[in-house]
């Protein structure tokens, strides 16, 4: 498999919606520890796809709920970030069939 | 590494970042993954399974990275696993410090993956080699220390012509007579585990310092006058002066099962040394008495004598069995420990097939 095939490949299994989902949830309810977890994760998978605006912000997200500051605030931009990225690989795959 | 294919364990809870591994490694290496703390040290404790090297996320549900490394830092056949951290977490620091080798953080770059592992893969093959040839020298050298010890004993044999088989008969008596001790709990606590065998194999050298007594002596087919007597006796502090040029040669002890070629040889000479000393304290070569003469000299002292009566020498016949435990009873508290002599009675049936 070369880079780019494993690229796409991965991109297909980013389940970022899912996570970015049970982050907000997370925030919602100020459960900091789920938050730090999430966001944790969150950035992990998101710096190896690259998907950089997705990894700052859970970067930020983790900060904040390491000092347990409030973090509910960025439910909506995180919502939309992933949006953009959710429909930027589905644009994607459809340039380039696997 | 010949032909074996050198194995990495991947630990991440995630499947993408598990996948983005295996698919930058799975060329050179053949990887194994575990999704889970859990996972991980079940495949590590598979001795088939066991990798060269262990990839570790530290933020997992139930048992994360640090505990997987804590675990096998105290398991001896995973401590020696290169363990590399990787993480977006910076606790860089933490998995150092605990034993981690290396931290690659997300995101992976392949390049830089791919020289770490390999880097930290020659490091730890060639220390375990390092160490193998370390341990197999220091084993070559303590048994030769034991050839060269044992042979010495049997010099000695063919050369003072005494019952062939004294020696090794030694050994035997001493075993049981041990058992005997153990079995009806005497001095317990100076026998327990391995002290039992190391003692059992240093009583066949008790002789060794007759190797420095003229053959004039050694060889007198009559009765030895006093001063014939007087350099007899020397061959007990001969053998312990043999027996510590070998203790201060001896220092790499630590690749051994902890202190064993220590006790053998501090066994060797104290049976060496004080296999002629009475509990009464009328011995020889230091005049100890009671429990100040090493238990394993006390007990070579009483088998030593045995075998002495029962064997035909130039200037005495041989004693019968009977007559042997006879002479034993009445050095009980004398010349030998009282506890010692009363075991071989009870065990002497079997001391009379000997």
């Amino acid at each position: 498999m070369n880079n780019k095939k494993l690229y796409f490949n991965m991109l297909t299994r980013f389940n970022g919606r899912q996570m970015v989902d049970e982050l907000i949830s997370s925030m919602k309810d100020a459960d900091f520890p789920s938050i730090i977890k999430n966001a944790h994760t969150l950035k992990g998978v998101a710096a190896n796809l690259a998907l950089i605006e997705l990894k700052n912000l859970a970067a930020d997200i983790e900060a904040r709920a390491k000092t347990e500051m409030e973090c509910v605030d960025m439910a909506a931009v995180l919502d939309e970030a992933v949006n953009t990225v959710d429909q930027s690989i589905k644009m994607l795959m459809e340039e380039e069939p696997k | 590494m010949n032909n074996l294919k050198i194995k990495i364990l991947v630990v991440d809870d995630i499947d993408i970042n598990r996948i983005i591994l295996t698919e930058i490694l799975s060329d050179t290496y053949e990887v194994k993954q575990a999704a889970n703390g859990t996972e991980a040290i079940s495949i590590l404790q598979n001795p088939e399974d066991r990798p060269h090297l262990v990839l570790l996320d530290i933020v997992m549900p139930g048992m994360d990275g640090f505990e997987v490394l804590l675990f096998m830092k105290s398991e001896p056949n995973l401590c020696k696993i290169p363990v590399i951290f990787i993480s977006a977490t910076d606790e860089e620091r933490k998995g150092l410090s605990i034993g981690a080798v290396d931290y690659i953080s997300k995101p992976f770059e392949p390049d830089i993956v791919k020289l770490r592992v390999s880097n930290h893969i020659e490091l730890s093959l060639y220390r375990e080699k390092l160490e193998s040839v370390v341990a197999q020298k220091v084993n070559e050298l303590v048994s030769t220390k034991q050839l060269f010890l044992e042979t010495m004993a049997d010099l000695i044999e063919y050369r003072s012509l005494e019952s062939g088989s004294h020696v090794k008969r030694t050994g035997e008596l001493a075993e049981i007579l041990v058992n005997q001790l153990i079995k009806t709990g005497r001095y317990k606590e100076d026998l327990v585990g391995e002290n039992k065998d190391l003692l059992i194999n240093a009583m066949t050298l008790h002789d060794i310092g007759k190797i420095g007594i003229p053959d004039s002596i050694l060889l007198k087919p009559c009765k030895l006058t006093p001063e014939e007597f007087k350099v007899i006796e020397t061959h007990t502090v001969i053998g312990g002066q043999v027996i510590e040029s070998l203790m201060l040669g001896n220092k790499e002890e630590k690749y051994l099962k902890q202190g064993e070629q220590d006790e053998y040889l501090k066994h060797c000479y104290d049976i060496c040394r004080s296999h002629h000393e009475h509990w009464d304290g009328k011995g020889y070569p230091d005049g100890l008495s009671g429990k100040s003469i090493p238990l394993s000299a006390r007990i070579a002292a009483v088998v030593d004598i045995y075998d002495a009566l029962v064997s035909e020498r130039c200037y005495k016949k041989a004693f019968t069995h009977e007559e042997a435990l006879e002479i034993l009873k009445e050095s009980a508290g004398g010349h030998l420990d009282p506890e010692i002599v009363d075991a071989l009675i009870e065990v002497n049936e079997q001391f009379k097939n000997k």
